[in-house]
């Protein structure tokens, strides 16, 4: 990925952010530099700017949606790099308001999600059948706790990460 | 002026995205019920329209105007709604159109709650 991708024809929503460009041109180096993480960060890089060059003008979504937020395409980034490798890759989409979101749905009643706020701001949800969970946790270097507790309801497993 | 609600009529939502079901799996996913910013989800009031006219509603007003592809409906009950803690409210713009309302101000809550919605919901493909 080229972070000009992210700008066709300059008509997207994204200010110029030398910085952020930079972030993104640098998780690319990275992603090449291990074969195996290459073909996941790749996968996951590619999903994450199909997602984003589809909703870069407001009302993207057919109802009034928001374009991408900048900010939260940004700290999307860092919580990509928080998922354990053995999680399946996530459905990468925008959500209304703008924020991105990562889906993780077996069944029309198993499903977990995770929206990420340009502040950091996780915002969970999961349906396990008859059981639930929601809540909010902020970004950090580690994966919060209820949501790696949510990868394994759906996927079991340890997700040590 | 609307038509009284009745707990077991359906409401359809128009599929317009095709990331918003899955189509082996045969269900709607929980983002086809994501509430706008203005916490108004659209919906129509479909209980005893011929398919046909299902389908020309949603071409007509929801895909058509929008440049975008009909795919399906998720199809729901105003009683399931109301199970979820939210309400339906009748606007009649257009004719037999519907917002789904009192959606929570926290975005986690909104997320649960669109999961909720679309495990309720019937999935079915436009023809």
């Amino acid at each position: 990925m080229n972070a000009s991708t992210l700008h066709p024809g300059g008509t997207c929503g994204f200010s110029d952010d030398a910085e952020s460009i930079a972030r993104l041109e640098s998780l690319q180096t990275e992603g090449q530099a291990i074969p195996e993480v290459r073909s996941r960060q790749s996968r996951l890089l590619k999903s994450w700017n199909e997602a984003i060059v589809g909703a870069l003008a407001p009302g993207w979504d057919g109802y009034e949606g928001s374009s991408v937020s900048l900010p939260s395409a940004l700290a999307s980034l860092d919580f990509l790099r928080l998922l354990p490798s053995e999680v399946p890759a996530p459905e990468i989409s925008i959500d209304p308001d703008g924020e991105l979101a990562f889906d993780w749905q077996a069944s029309a009643d198993t499903v977990f999600s995770v929206s990420v706020g340009g502040n950091g701001r996780l915002s969970y949800a999961g349906k396990f059948g008859a059981n639930k969970t929601h809540g909010t946790e902020q970004l950090t270097p580690e994966l919060p706790d209820p949501i790696r507790s949510g990868l394994r309801r759906l996927f079991g497993g340890g997700h040590n990460h | 002026m609307a038509r009284p609600l009745i707990e077991s009529e359906s409401l359809s939502r128009f599929l317009i995205h095709s990331n918003a079901f899955n189509f082996t799996g045969g269900f709607v996913k929980s983002r086809a019920f994501m509430p706008p910013t203005n916490l108004r989800l659209s919906v129509f009031r479909t209980q005893d329209w011929p398919e046909v006219r299902i389908w020309e509603a949603g071409q007509r007003e929801v895909a058509a105007p929008l440049h975008l592809t009909l795919y399906g409906r998720a199809e729901l009950s105003v009683a399931q709604v109301q199970g979820t803690g939210l309400s339906v409210d009748p606007d009649e713009i257009p004719q037999d159109h519907a917002n789904i309302i009192g959606w929570p101000s926290e975005k986690d809550a909104q997320k649960s709650i669109a999961q909720d919605l679309a495990a309720a919901a019937r999935l079915i493909l436009k023809p």
